[in-house]
């Protein structure tokens, strides 16, 4: 025996992934927020922000609140896409082509997700 | 719709926000204890006592889905409970549905929030019926697997955790169940929902799969499903940033309560108490929609 396989390791690296994802996620949103009152704005009513990636970066920088929260809710949604993602290489690497075609497929949709959502 | 000016003094910005974590935390307990991710409370709650836009409350709805099913799908693989081959299939099916769903709600019926409105009462409606009803199947162990399962290895082995008994069961009725999935996906990415009050009794009842199993695999696959949909609504702009925010901290404090203290509630018995709040809300939707509701 050589231990076990790749297959067989997936769920713990899958709830890795989940669990950093997550962290890591409530984490910018809780200082986003808090940022967010601290800076006197914040009303649920307020108009929603296209998301625009440039911005956030600048927005990182100047501590501005709600670029905390959107990058913190970005990071939460592409947390499942990461982890079809490695689903994929490993069935790939098992050389498993029922499953890679199976999980390419669903990362293609979560692909295609994003980029209708900038398209419409 | 509350009106918040002047209540107990609190500035009204701050009265709403407080009711909001209220809220948003008491469906995340709810959705926990249920095995769903809580949007089916969430939803009518924003758009009838916030008067949020309805687009706007499932696209905040269905981040916040992500953020419990995540959660809750993390602790599951730990107890070996998740069947990750029969998610991941079942996934593809979901994903595109949800997909479609968020990217007609955005076009289609971008302007027709009373279109989506109609669409949801039914799907509560619905809910309700099977939350009242719903029991839990055993797995047959002498039902053979049907040619796709057997090709794809769907079947698994269970050990239960209160009996220790393993349990091992062939998948049936696959092509049932992807269809199922596809709908209960597009219902997700239409109406903010995970669906898994659709996807559980799928493969329990239908697909033979053990209820813990049906439940938690249901929990990983909703991950996938509402990030399908929330995606398309990120980026078309439809997340409210101080809306989903403080939504999303809540449910998930409200789940993570919920699986913590669940040993101890009966949920049995709250059960009719949930089923109630649903029937109370498809009402109060169909009422608003009449334009008789306060």
């Amino acid at each position: 025996m050589t231990g076990p396989t790749l297959d067989e390791r997936l769920p713990r690296y899958a709830a890795l992934v989940l669990r950093a994802g997550l962290g890591a996620a409530t984490l910018l949103i809780l200082v986003g927020l808090a940022l967010s009152v601290a800076q006197g704005a914040a009303s649920i009513h307020l108009p929603a922000a296209r998301f625009a990636l440039a911005d956030v970066g600048r927005g990182l920088l100047d501590l501005n609140g709600p670029s905390y929260v959107l990058l913190g809710i970005t990071v939460l949604l592409f947390t499942p896409l990461v982890r079809v993602a490695l689903s994929f290489g490993v069935f790939l690497v098992e050389r498993n082509p029922d499953f890679a075609a199976i999980t390419g497929a669903v990362f293609a949709i979560l692909i295609l997700s994003v980029s209708l959502g900038i398209a419409l | 719709m509350v009106s918040f000016e002047g209540l107990l003094g609190i500035p009204a910005p701050v009265a709403e926000l407080v009711l909001l974590v209220l809220v948003s935390f008491g469906a995340g307990i709810i959705g926990a204890l249920l095995g769903v991710g809580g949007g089916l409370f969430l939803v009518p709650a924003l758009v009838l006592l916030f008067g949020i836009d309805i687009h706007l409350a499932v696209a905040a709805s269905l981040v916040s889905v992500v953020a419990t099913t995540t959660g809750s799908a993390a602790s599951r693989f730990g107890e070996g409970s998740i069947n990750l081959r029969l998610g991941m299939f079942l996934e593809s099916a979901t994903a595109l549905g949800g997909l479609v769903g968020a990217v007609i709600s955005v076009t289609l019926l971008a302007t027709r929030p009373d279109v989506l409105t109609f669409v949801l009462i039914p799907v509560i409606g619905l809910s309700a019926v099977l939350m009242a009803v719903g029991r839990q199947r055993e797995a047959n162990r002498l039902r053979p697997p049907d040619r796709l399962a057997k090709r794809l290895g769907l079947g698994g082995k269970f050990e239960d955790p209160v009996t220790h008994e393993t349990e091992e069961y062939a998948v049936t009725r696959t092509g049932v169940g992807l269809l199922l999935s596809s709908i209960a996906g597009l219902a997700s990415g239409l109406l903010g929902i995970g669906g898994g009050i659709f996807k559980m009794p799928a493969m329990n009842a239908l697909m033979n799969v053990p209820f813990r199993v049906a439940r938690a695999t249901s929990t990983l696959m909703i991950g996938v499903t509402a990030a399908s949909g929330a995606l398309v609504y990120l980026f078309v702009g439809d997340v409210t940033l101080f809306l989903a925010g403080p939504v999303v901290l809540s449910v998930f404090a409200g789940s993570y309560v919920a699986i913590e203290f669940e040993p101890r509630w009966s949920v049995r018995r709250l059960r009719f108490l949930f089923v109630g709040l649903l029937v109370l809300a498809a009402v109060s939707l169909f009422l608003r929609a009449l334009g008789r509701f306060p």
